[in-house]
């Protein structure tokens, strides 16, 4: 039943973006029938609720896994061999594993260090690294992370509480009644903030803004990664490069910050708020192409899960495929762009990554009474490199794409192959946003690279501010193998 | 929403619940609840035939949906319809399948809508896009039986899933004893940590307070609703509590006794599956293990102060809940304060039995 849910709902969304398209160029986000990536299902013990929490590699090729009833199992899979190492967890949504006697949990009340510590490969030592943070007891203060940075200290991103449910009689944490109203709220500290621990154990707050950013990474160039999902002060889902003392725009999480004024800080106008906030490096349109972003990874298998070396993943809880970003540097800030990245035989609901030491990609998926699935899969590459976008930047006068392979000259220097538009999301307090200002962008002209990899892209208006959304047709390489990835959008906050 | 308003919903939902049809007569009102995890509530109604009907749709999920009825055998057809229309047209295909549609009903408004319908098996569906394959109901017009609710060809997958969950156990595993959840649960900060010795003598320990708060005999606790769907729901205490520390007592003091404490909360470690909590208390390291009482009802708290370098001393206040005795060792009644002991100097441990009154 679970299968034939999961197969009806992509049937659903492909019809949906058919229904949607704006040009003829294309039917799906990408040319079906390509087994580039695989995706198998790993089978899960018999009578376990396979909703994942999170997942990690264990230096040793294990694979080690939360689940939504409380148990943290290990699994080898070379003999597919499923043993439960803890139990008891609330909610664990992330987890680094140390070593095979020793694995960091964030469950609800706090990040904890799970550890066996008379070797008979059961966990009997469970050490509260912190719990410096508020809870109402809100179903949606989810817990994300933990993620290190190269000096070791450590990351968790605490998501808002929902209105769409109250707060228990008692908390944990200060009460805060300024920050109680809105949809998405923040009564208690913290929430809506990503937070550092550092090596002497204390937890500070280090950015803020935030809706229900699931979740982080830091990417191959050092920067720390944060998707934040579609909602109230979110026209679409997003993703910010985070820094310290940063405010990204979602207003009640204001309350904590130390020299905000003692306000709601609702009563701010859209304007002030627009001011104060740090722009998201990539927006991921919404319905069609992301609805909910998840989890952040960087392929650092140096091309064991293909060409795309050292490049930002994500996933989406909606859709059957992964996104990739290609991130750049404009004018001293991150921007870039998302495309996806077809997977056969993926299901939905992929909240959580992880590279195993083979260079597969294993996704935990969940659904929590959200559009979802649950189980493990396993995704591997090929062998062989697909025809794919493997960069997409910004120039002066338009956009330069860079091709896996080179193209087919014959097709690729038509400008009728390529179908250009822009819009923006507003920001605002209402929950997600329309497209506004959605106009056709005319191409001046088609150029191709001696090597024939390179497409630069002259466009007759560029803006900044605005979502640019590419189509592109039967682009061919030289071999006469199609395009994988047929759309790619990027995020124009400023002009080369 | 206001959280008695909340109660009072939990509470209907619960009655909704418990009984899988409801009746109704020729001409009839009906709320129908669109609920967290994609699916309405009731699942499922028994009107009589040739009925007039008015449904309330209303919003409690935290996404918007709609309901559409159709004749059961047609469900699919206009679900995928629906797909192909665009949201300002509310996701309801232009059809004569569709009998009556609401509008898009955001999250904590209502919609109401109104039909006849003959004799027969008739869907209420949101069409709005991914909502369809999983959420919908039946409504019978017919005076027949009805089928098990599990067994149902028209109710939802996700709904018979959760029946038939209710009657296997919760894991991969058999529970095995002591055993311990940290959970969301009345009674408790949001830090909870709920154990059983034996499936029948069990406990809330606090991990947000450093505290016991209560204490129960006649099972444990029935986690379902906290694990099923967003996680809403509390964790219910099964059986009959005995025990509850006052709700504003910290019992171990330190210097005084009527200082109360900072404490922080260290972690626990299993040893033959029985929790001993680590905390301090101002400063003081305390390990704290709970022990029940073999052939009576009741626990044994008994507490190790691992470190106490300025040799302060360290009271133990019990709380004013009627009918308990406790039962102290190495301590001393204060002779100053009422119901304060003291620990006896030179000792590092100490322990209090709780034991209801018979």
């Amino acid at each position: 039943m679970r299968n034939l849910i999961t197969l009806a709902i992509s049937l659903g969304l492909v019809t949906k973006a058919m229904a949607q398209d704006h040009s003829h160029h294309m039917s799906s986000p990408a040319a079906a029938g390509d087994t580039a990536y695989v995706a198998e299902n790993i089978p899960l013990p018999v009578g376990l609720k396979g909703e994942v929490g999170a997942i990690d590699f264990l230096p040793d090729g294990r694979l080690v896994a939360t689940f939504h009833r409380g148990e943290l199992y290990f699994y080898t899979p070379k003999t597919k061999e499923w043993k439960l190492f803890a139990e008891g967890i609330h909610d664990a949504l992330g987890l680094m594993a140390i070593s095979p006697k020793e694995v960091l949990v964030l469950q609800r009340a706090e990040l904890t260090r799970i550890r066996d510590t008379d070797g008979d490969g059961k966990a009997d030592d469970f050490s509260t690294v912190t719990d410096d943070f508020g809870i109402s007891g809100n179903y949606h203060e989810f817990n994300f992370g933990p993620v290190k940075d190269k000096e070791g200290n450590i990351y968790i991103a605490l998501n808002t509480a929902s209105n769409g449910a109250g707060i228990r009689p008692e908390v944990r944490g200060e009460y805060n009644a300024l920050g109680r109203p809105g949809r998405m709220y923040s009564c208690v500290p913290y929430r809506g903030w990503v937070m550092k621990l550092t090596k002497d154990g204390k937890l500070h707050p280090y950015a803020l803004g935030f809706r229900s950013p699931n979740t982080l990474a830091f990417d191959a160039a050092g920067r720390l990664l944060v998707n934040d999902n579609q909602g109230d002060w979110l026209g679409t889902s997003k993703m910010y490069v985070v820094k310290p003392g940063k405010f990204y725009g979602h207003p009640s999480s204001l309350v904590w910050k130390k020299d905000f004024p003692k306000i709601d800080p609702l009563t701010l106008t859209v304007e002030t708020l627009d001011s104060m906030r740090t722009r998201e490096s990539v927006a991921f349109p919404h319905g069609y192409i992301a609805n909910s972003v998840t989890q952040p990874i960087v392929d650092r298998t140096q091309g064991k899960f293909g060409p795309f070396i050292n490049q930002t993943f994500v996933g989406d809880m909606d859709h059957r495929y992964l996104m990739r970003v290609l991130l750049e540097e404009v004018g001293g800030e991150t921007q870039g762009a998302c495309l996806p990245v077809h997977i056969q035989g993926m299901r939905v609901g992929n909240n959580r990554f992880a590279f195993a030491p083979d260079g597969s990609l294993w996704v935990g998926q969940t659904d929590r009474g959200w559009v979802g699935s649950e189980g493990i899969q396993r995704i591997h590459w090929n062998g062989k490199t697909p025809l794919d976008i493997m960069d997409f930047k910004l120039t002066k006068t338009g956009f330069d794409l860079t091709f896996t392979k080179p193209l087919d000259p014959k097709i690729a220097r038509e400008i009728s192959q390529y179908a250009v538009k822009r819009f923006y999301y507003e920001y605002h307090k209402q929950y997600g946003s329309k497209k506004f200002d959605e106009t056709p962008v005319a191409i001046k002209q088609v150029n191709q690279s001696a090597d024939g990899k390179k497409i630069s892209i002259e466009l007759e208006d560029l803006q900044p501010g605005f979502i640019y959304e590419f189509r592109l047709g039967d682009l061919k390489a030289q071999t006469g193998e199609p395009l994988l990835s047929r759309w790619v959008c990027y995020t124009l906050n400023h002009l080369k | 929403m206001p959280l008695e308003r909340l109660k009072l919903i939990l509470v209907l939902l619960a009655m909704l619940s418990t009984s899988s049809l409801t009746w109704a007569q020729s001409d009839t009102t009906l709320v129908i609840k669109a609920i967290a995890g994609l699916q309405y509530d009731p699942p499922r109604i028994q009107i009589k035939p040739n009925t007039r009907v008015t449904i309330v749709l209303e919003n409690y999920d935290d996404m918007a949906h709609n309901l559409v009825i159709t004749k059961a055998g047609m469900r699919q057809t206009v679900v995928e319809q629906a797909l192909k229309v665009p949201s300002e047209k509310n996701y309801v295909p232009e059809t004569p399948l569709v009998i009556a549609a609401t509008k898009i009903v955001a999250p904590g408004n209502s919609e109401k809508i109104s039909f006849t319908v003959g004799e027969g098996i008739y869907s209420y569906v949101c069409t709005y896009p991914g909502h369809g394959f999983v959420m919908y109901g039946a409504l019978y017009a017919m005076n027949a039986k009805l089928p098990p609710l599990e067994l149902d060809p028209h109710v939802a997958q996700i709904v018979k899933d959760k029946v038939a969950g209710q009657r296997v156990g919760p894991h991969a595993f058999p529970l095995e004893y002591p055993l311990l959840y940290r959970t969301w649960i009345s009674g408790a900060s949001p830090a909870a940590i709920v154990v059983s010795f034996d499936g029948n003598s069990s406990y809330c320990w606090d991990a947000g307070q450093c505290r016991l708060r209560y204490a129960w005999t006649g099972g444990f606790v029935d986690n379902s609703e906290q694990w099923y769907s967003k996680g809403d729901k509390f964790t219910k205490v099964v059986g009959e509590v005995y025990w509850k520390e006052d709700s504003l007592n910290y019992p171990i003091r330190v210097g005084t006794p009527e200082h109360t404490p900072v404490v922080k909360f260290l972690g626990y470690k299993l040893k033959n599956r029985l929790p001993t909590f680590r905390y301090l208390v101002d400063g003081i390291e305390i390990h704290e293990t709970l022990r029940t009482l073999p052939g009576e009802i009741g626990i044994m708290r008994d507490f190790q102060v691992v470190k106490n370098p300025a040799q302060k001393k360290i009271y133990y206040k019990t709380g004013t809940y009627s009918h308990t005795t406790y039962q102290p060792k190495f301590l001393k009644a204060d002779p100053v304060n009422r119901e304060t002991y003291v620990m006896n100097p030179g000792s590092t441990r100490f322990s209090v039995t709780i034991k209801p009154n018979s």
